[in-house]
């Protein structure tokens, strides 16, 4: 059962004029968004409340559409006539591998390259729907990483460090900024209902910051999130006895024990929890949604369904104000979707179909509905793929080159950067590490990467480190 | 130490020397000259194979076994190779590989070539002997071999010499194998004697890299002619003088590094010494120059001849005119920083005065009111006695006083009825299944094995249970501090555990306890790692190690010094190495090979032969008894049960326990510049950090196992961390804030005690009361400082403006239950738990979205307390990890208890939290009286009764409650129900999570 709105309205009145001294009142009544507005440099109690960054941001929010595995760079995005020419010879290099089956043997693309949009940006026929998008997509061929391996690769794109325990990018992003709605998590994690994709929750861990700042999954099935909803169900007049009962006890305690800040913040979350209900569950109904929404994004279609859901619950999550969603590829056929180790032909024409309508459907909606701008859209994986030959038509990691794709959020649309060498098997030009790119992305959501720290252990630790890495905002990405 | 190199130089008689290869230990980087090197030819054709190249080390281990050594990647194998075997391996039936065996698998298109150079000049005599085992392909395969004299390496054009050659064939069993001498054979300094093993295919694109050849080569010579030894004021310092001395002279040298005279480079500059004779690798100077670092790129690299030159100069022991002086050699760490508190050793201060000594009630005590009353404060009042309570049995047992104890504890007037409740409880087994739980978080402790990636798959680290009660048994003997630490780092030192006999308790438990090393992430098991993965493990054991025994992270200083902390890479790199006898990274152990048998090595043949007789005799039996049935044989399947029964009576078993074992490290420990494995720097001696110990201090110490004599330094009374780090955590569990407040930075850069002459008296009195962590209990938990009330006041008082975040301990703090407590804490209040010690792990579910529960067993499991349920890396159970149950990258030394809507709704509405409200209802509603019941639930949740007005909200809840839930008022039923809401409504209270 749900509370309606006026339920709802009827609940809160209650609360806030029911049993028990008033004395509470102005400490319960700041759940407003927008009321107060902190630098990050002020920060005291750990929250939410949104706060302006170090400059004016040009983006408000972030949706990071993970492709997992690695996909082909040299087979989608970055073509390379040589090595279909080649293929069959052996590279000039002793390349480094990570799976034991490599052979030295160059393995040309299945498919055939076109020129796409008014910018005539390169498209592979797997993703017919991503390359319609090509005017609003900036297409960065020069990334490379630091490990071939999946979860440290994985680590490092999402937190920046090639080991566990460090905070994701969205933790940051929360920490810094907090969110737009206080009724709902501020950074949101949108996965196949069906499981867990390479290194599970880990992918959105806060490592050591405070776990408000970590990502909270948000099921595109059942209950948004868990314990959402009572284990036996409810009729709401039980609900909001017990709720107010529940009040009173802890205002009883809290009279024990004034001043005590965290026993205010756990009531107030109890209201929360009353309104997140509500507005998780919203996020959920896409009755409201067009029938032309619900096509474009592929709804009426099996294989793209599940992913179609999700990427419009991520721009409806946009839309209530969440700072930072994080959306992954299905588990079936593999729950590394992109690590065409084998039948690479069949694996990622299998993959592609699942995601490339959705995520093409996500850049067209955001633009139609204006928020494009100030959303900056990230379709990447971990690492790529070398040119030659792993068992009889796969391809093995490659840290040393992949292809990243950005919309929105101030990045150049129609716009592609960097290149690889002859066979693709290494950035070679204007050359883009992880950590400039997530220099990149806090410098659009107006945050300053070389300032925005956390203390830890007596460091002040950052997300990019860029003493270490040597990160930069890469400027000529923005327009 | 022994240091073993890649070659053995043996003087066998006054005038004979002897160079045996004996090793293949990675040396690259370092040695300058090495008499063996490991090489490979591009070119296979017989005639002219020059140049030779050097097979570059590859990180993979070799067909999955223990090899360690060169190869070359080629097309996706590694091939060609050599390496040593570092463990005993059979392979087919009749091709054992003894550990040490020196194994060459030559390329299809890529002979291996082992080159050996000269150091001296005479008539030498090489022995040799080749065993070819090439079992895996066609018995047509076999190899060829040359024994060749030649030039360098490099040099394409000088025709070789052919001294030998043959060929061997694995079909030609009695010819498998060939040993000989050449003798009179004539070599020059530095001249080269190649030894070639080339493959021989039994058809064309079959590459025969597989078993390999097994190959022991010695060269000798009688009466060497040695160049001369180099002399530093005649042969080293005119190289230095020409090259370097323009920055490392005596004006202002570079780095504070001079290079005018033997004592000035022993003494060294700001990276440390830079000359240790004797050792080119230990010596930072050859190290640098060797590598070309010095002098900077952009002057004149030193000749290949002047490396030569100073690379004996060190290895013939420095010699100089100039006697040496007994200047010691430079420390790393600046004397301000062995001068900072935690690098001290702590000395008991004496007992501060106080204006109110009637208020002191133990030694704490003054301390604490010395500096109250210097802020011109003094203690809160004592918390009232069923908060006391309360509060004792969650800090000490993680549990609620059950509902008969309060009025019990209420009734007891006497003076010492509290000290006796302490007393009680400190002597309950609960305290160890409580108190362990600290340690495990600062040790990682998990029951998997591998990275927990998979929400769905559990890869269970067999037996590590073992270790968890070895920390619950070990608290609850009040076991020594110091022991404890002795026997989890070096337990297996302590015990003979080779003699394969059966263990006695107390050796078990010691071998037990070195689980504690056994805690770190392990992958190493899986075919694609290599050394890499190797380091990692050792990384992560060393972030483990710092952080539970020194209270710091020495992360930062695997790649460069720590700047704050006074602690250097060779600090990280010295400590490291006391670990690589048991983590031999050139002798690895695959991780799930690391265990003892409970019952010893013989007993547990013993019981595997037996169990191996005994199911063969079964499935036999099985079969038999299946005909026998199938015709009828009554009497025939009488006689088979009977048989069955006897076969399984004889079946026995018995347990793993992981456990770290030394083994025999042959290859000294090394820096491994910016952190990285394949890039090893200078030599190191196992050694603990330099700041934590007194500089005249020498280690390694003769005669002592490398982390026994860890332990002994870690215990010792000159450490100056570990006691106080253990106080700090133990005032923490009762403060919930520390005395140094960042409990996993006792660096520099921490926060420093609020009160350090409080920690260094309870790390002096714990050490002087034999490192017994109950006594610390008893002074903490009957001092003033501690049975205050946890009360903020009024928001103009003093206290309250002076000191607002309660640093100066003028009240107790108001502190959140942990996960795993709130977990025990509703079982044991709703009357479910089942109180049953050790162990295996119980089993969590493993849905693929997460969100786990403890699924029922029949022997009621599930409800035993959460230290027994299986403990995952990265998913535990659902529920707890709401509650910030800890995710174990490598460990957790301070917990964070986070505030979060989700907790809201797990303790609203999880299916845990539901049931235990309906089992708290179940045991205290009587129709008969509501108030009684009402009164039961606050004693069993708050160990308190309610107040009236409470009494009669509750009620007025009921009442109407269970009209809502469609009952009539009075309907036993309805009210019930009303009831358990109300229970429900009460352990989801904020007046349960938190302990006054």
């Amino acid at each position: 059962m749900q509370l309606d709105k006026r339920t709802r309205r009827a609940w809160l009145s209650d609360i806030s004029t029911g049993i028990g001294a008033m004395a509470l009142a102005h400490l319960l009544q700041q759940d407003a968004a927008g009321e107060e507005v902190q630098s990050p440099a002020k920060l005291k109690p750990f929250d939410l409340l949104p706060r302006h960054g170090h400059h004016k941001a040009k983006a408000t929010s972030m949706i990071q559409l993970f492709q997992n595995g690695g996909p082909s760079q040299m087979d989608l995005f970055d073509p390379k006539p040589l090595l279909n020419e080649q293929a069959g010879n052996p590279h000039p290099e002793n390349l480094e591998t990570f799976q034991l089956n490599n052979k030295n043997v160059l393995l040309g693309s299945p498919w055939a390259f076109k020129k796409y949009g008014d910018c005539g940006m390169d498209f592979a026929s797997p993703l017919p729907h991503m390359a319609a998008q090509a005017d609003q997509w900036c297409m960065i061929r020069s990334m490379h990483t630091v490990n071939n391996n999946h979860p440290f690769a994985i680590s490092m794109f999402q937190s920046g460090k090639p080991f566990f325990g460090f905070p994701a990018i969205g933790s940051w992003l929360t920490y810094a900024l907090g969110s737009e709605n206080q009724n709902l998590p501020g950074y949101v994690v949108l996965r196949d209902p069906a499981g867990y994709n390479t290194s599970g929750k880990t992918v959105w861990s806060s490592g050591w910051m405070p776990a408000l700042y970590q990502g909270t999954e948000f099921s595109s099935s059942g209950n948004a999130i868990a314990y959402l909803k009572p284990s036996v169900e409810q009729k709401d007049e039980v609900r909001q006895r017990n709720l107010k009962v529940l009040e009173y006890f802890n205002r009883k305690h809290l009279q024990e024990h004034p001043l005590e800040s965290e026993l205010v913040a756990r009531m107030k979350n109890y209201q929360l929890a009353a309104r997140m209900q509500l507005e998780a569950s919203k996020i959920l109904d896409l009755s409201d949604e067009s029938e032309a929404t619900l096509k474009m994004y592929g709804m009426d279609n099996p294989t793209t369904r599940g992913y179609a859901t999700r990427c419009i619950m991520a721009r409806r999550l946009i839309e209530a104000g969440v700072r930072y969603v994080q959306v992954f590829p299905p588990l079936k056929p593999s729950f590394q979707p992109w690590d065409s180790h084998n039948d690479l032909k069949n694996q990622i024409e299998t993959i592609s179909a699942h995601v490339d309508q959705p995520s093409a459907a996500l850049v067209q909606d955001l633009k139609d509905r204006g928020l494009l701008e100030e959303t900056i859209i990230v379709w990447s994986g971990e690492f790529g793929r070398l040119p030659i030959t792993e068992n009889a038509n796969g391809r093995d990691h490659n840290r040393n080159a992949f292809t990243t794709l950005v919309a929105g959020g101030g990045f150049k649309a129609g716009f592609t950067y960097g290149a690889t060498d002859e066979f693709g098997y290494a950035a070679v030009e204007n050359r883009v590490s992880v950590p400039d790119l997530h220099a990149t992305f806090l410098h659009q959501l107006g945050l300053d990467h070389t300032v925005l720290a956390y203390p830890h252990r007596g460091r002040n630790e950052r997300l990019t480190d860029p003493e270490v890495t040597g990160a930069r905002v890469v400027k000529e990405l923005l327009g | 130490m022994l240091l073993i190199l890649a070659f053995v130089p043996t003087v066998l008689r006054a005038e004979t020397v002897e160079w045996e290869l004996t090793s293949t230990s990675f040396q690259k980087e370092t040695e300058e000259a090495p008499v063996f090197q490991f090489l490979y030819a591009e070119d296979n054709s017989t005639t002219n194979r020059a140049p030779f190249k050097p097979l570059p080390v590859h990180d993979t281990t070799i067909y999955d076994e223990p090899i360690s050594g060169w190869s070359i990647a080629d097309s996706g194998n590694q091939s060609p190779f050599i390496g040593i075997h570092t463990a005993r391996r059979e392979v087919g039936n009749d091709l054992p590989f003894e550990k040490g065996d020196i194994l060459v698998g030559p390329g299809l298109n890529h002979p291996v070539v082992l080159a050996f150079k000269s150091p001296a000049a005479g008539i030498a005599r090489v022995d040799l002997m080749v065993k070819h085992h090439q079992k895996c392909c066609q018995d047509t395969a076999g190899i060829r071999w040359f024994v060749e004299q030649g030039s360098a390496p490099s040099s394409t054009n000088a025709e070789p010499r052919v001294l030998a050659q043959g060929a061997l064939k694995y079909d030609e069993v009695s010819q498998g194998r060939v040993s000989l001498s050449l003798k009179e054979i004539e070599l020059e300094v530095d001249g080269f004697l190649y030894l070639i093993i080339d493959c021989q295919p039994d058809q064309p694109g079959t590459a025969h890299h597989g078993d390999g050849t097994i190959v022991q080569f010695s060269v000798s010579m009688d009466d060497p002619v040695w160049p001369e030894v180099p002399v530093f004021e005649s042969d080293v310092f005119p190289i230095l003088e020409n090259k370097c001395i323009h920055c490392h002279g005596s004006d202002d040298p570079q780095g504070g590094l001079e290079l005018t005279s033997v004592d000035k480079i022993r003494f060294g500059g700001e990276s440390g010494p830079a000359l240790v004779p004797g050792s080119p690798n230990q010596s930072f100077v050859h190290f640098l120059v060797s590598r070309n670092e010095m002098p900077p790129a952009g002057e004149e690299p030193l000749t290949p001849q002047e490396k030569q030159v100073i690379h004996r100069w060190i290895q013939t022991g420095a010699k100089s005119e100039t006697p040496p002086s007994n200047l010691p050699p430079r420390s790393f760490v600046k004397q301000e920083v062995r001068q900072q508190w935690q690098f001290m050793q702590p000395v008991r201060p004496s007992l501060p005065e106080v204006q109110s000594p009637q208020l002191l009630e133990t030694a704490i005590d003054s301390f604490v009111l010395a500096r109250l009353e210097a802020n011109g404060l003094s203690f809160s009042r004592f918390a009232d006695r069923e908060a006391e309570l309360r509060r004792v049995y969650f800090d000490l047992l993680g549990l609620p006083p059950p509902a008969d104890q309060v009025a019990e504890y209420m009734a007891d007037d006497r003076p010492d009825a509290y000290a006796r409740l302490v007393e009680r409880l400190l002597a309950d087994p609960a305290y160890g299944e409580r108190w362990s739980r600290h340690w495990m978080d600062a040790v990682g402790y998990v029951d998997n094995r591998l990275y927990d990636g998979d929400a769905s798959t559990i890869y269970e680290h067999e037996g590590m249970w073992h270790y968890r009660d070895y920390i619950i048994q070990s608290h609850n003997r009040d076991l020594p501090w110091n022991t404890f630490l002795t026997e989890q780092l070096a337990g297996d030192t302590m015990v003979d555990w080779q003699s394969g006999e059966p263990f006695t308790a107390a050796d078990l438990s010691r071998l037990t306890a070195t689980g504690f090393l056994r805690n770190v992430e392990d992958h190493t098991s899986e075919a694609q790692y290599g050394k890499a993965k190797r380091y990692d493990v050792l990384f992560d054991l060393m972030e483990m190690v710092s952080g539970s025994l020194f209270g710091m992270t020495m992360h930062c200083s695997r790649c460069h010094n720590h700047k704050f902390d006074g602690i250097t890479q060779r600090d990280y790199f010295s400590l490291m190495a006391y670990f690589e006898d048991g983590y031999d990274v050139d002798a690895w152990q695959n991780p799930v090979n690391r265990w003892l048998p409970t019952v010893g090595a013989k007993r547990r043949a013993e019981i595997d032969r037996v169990n191996g007789e005994a199911n063969a005799q079964i499935a036999m039996l099985n079969k038999q008894l299946a005909e026998a049935k199938q015709s009828g044989q009554e009497a025939r399947i009488t006689e088979l049960q009977q048989a069955l029964q006897h076969q399984r009576e004889r079946l026995s078993s018995y347990e793993k326990v992981p456990v770290l074992l030394a083994t025999d490290k042959s290859w000294e420990s090394r820096v491994l510049r910016r952190g990285l494995w394949d890039r090893p720097g200078i030599s190191v001696s196992p050694a603990p950090p330099e700041a934590m110990r007194p500089v005249d201090s020498a280690y390694p110490q003769e005669g002592v196992a490398p982390r026994r004599e860890l332990a002994d330094w870690l215990v010792s009374s000159e450490n100056p961390l570990t006691a106080r780090v253990i106080m700090n955590r133990v005032w923490s569990h009762h403060f919930g804030s520390g005395i140094v407040k960042s409990l996993n930075n006792f660096g520099v850069s921490g926060s420093g005690p609020t009160h350090p002459e409080l920690l260094d008296w309870l790390a002096v009195e714990f050490r002087s009361s034999g490192w017994s962590l109950k006594h610390v209990h008893r002074l903490i938990l009957n001092s003033r400082t501690y049975r205050q009330s946890s009360k903020r006041l009024a928001a103009d008082h003093p206290a309250e403006v002076v000191d607002p975040a309660n640093d100066l301990l003028w009240r107790q703090n108001l502190r959140r239950l942990e996960s795993e407590i709130i977990r025990d804490a509703l079982l044991a209040a709703s009357g479910q738990l089942v109180n049953r010690q050790s162990g295996p792990p119980v089993r969590l579910s493993t849905p693929n979205d997460g969100v786990s529960d403890v699924p029922p067993v029949p022997d009621g499991g599930h409800l035993r307390r959460s230290v027994y349920l299986f403990h995952r890396r990265v998913y535990p159970l659902k529920f707890m990890e709401t509650f910030d149950s800890p995710l174990m990258p490598v460990s957790c030394e301070q917990r964070v208890h986070s505030t979060t809507v989700l907790q809201s709704f797990a303790l609203l509405n999880s299916p845990f939290a539901t049931d235990s409200a309906e089992a708290l209802s179940v045991r205290c509603y009587s129709e008969k009286s509501l108030t009684q019941s009402i009164e039961d639930v606050y004693l069993r949740l708050f160990a308190r009764y309610p107040h009236a007005e409470e009494v009669e909200v509750c009620l007025k809840f009921v009442n109407e409650q269970a009209a809502a839930l469609g009952g009539t008022e009075g309907v036993p039923e309805a009210e019930a129900a009303a009831f358990t809401e109300l229970c429900h409504m009460l352990l989801a209270s904020n007046e349960f999570l938190y302990v006054e």
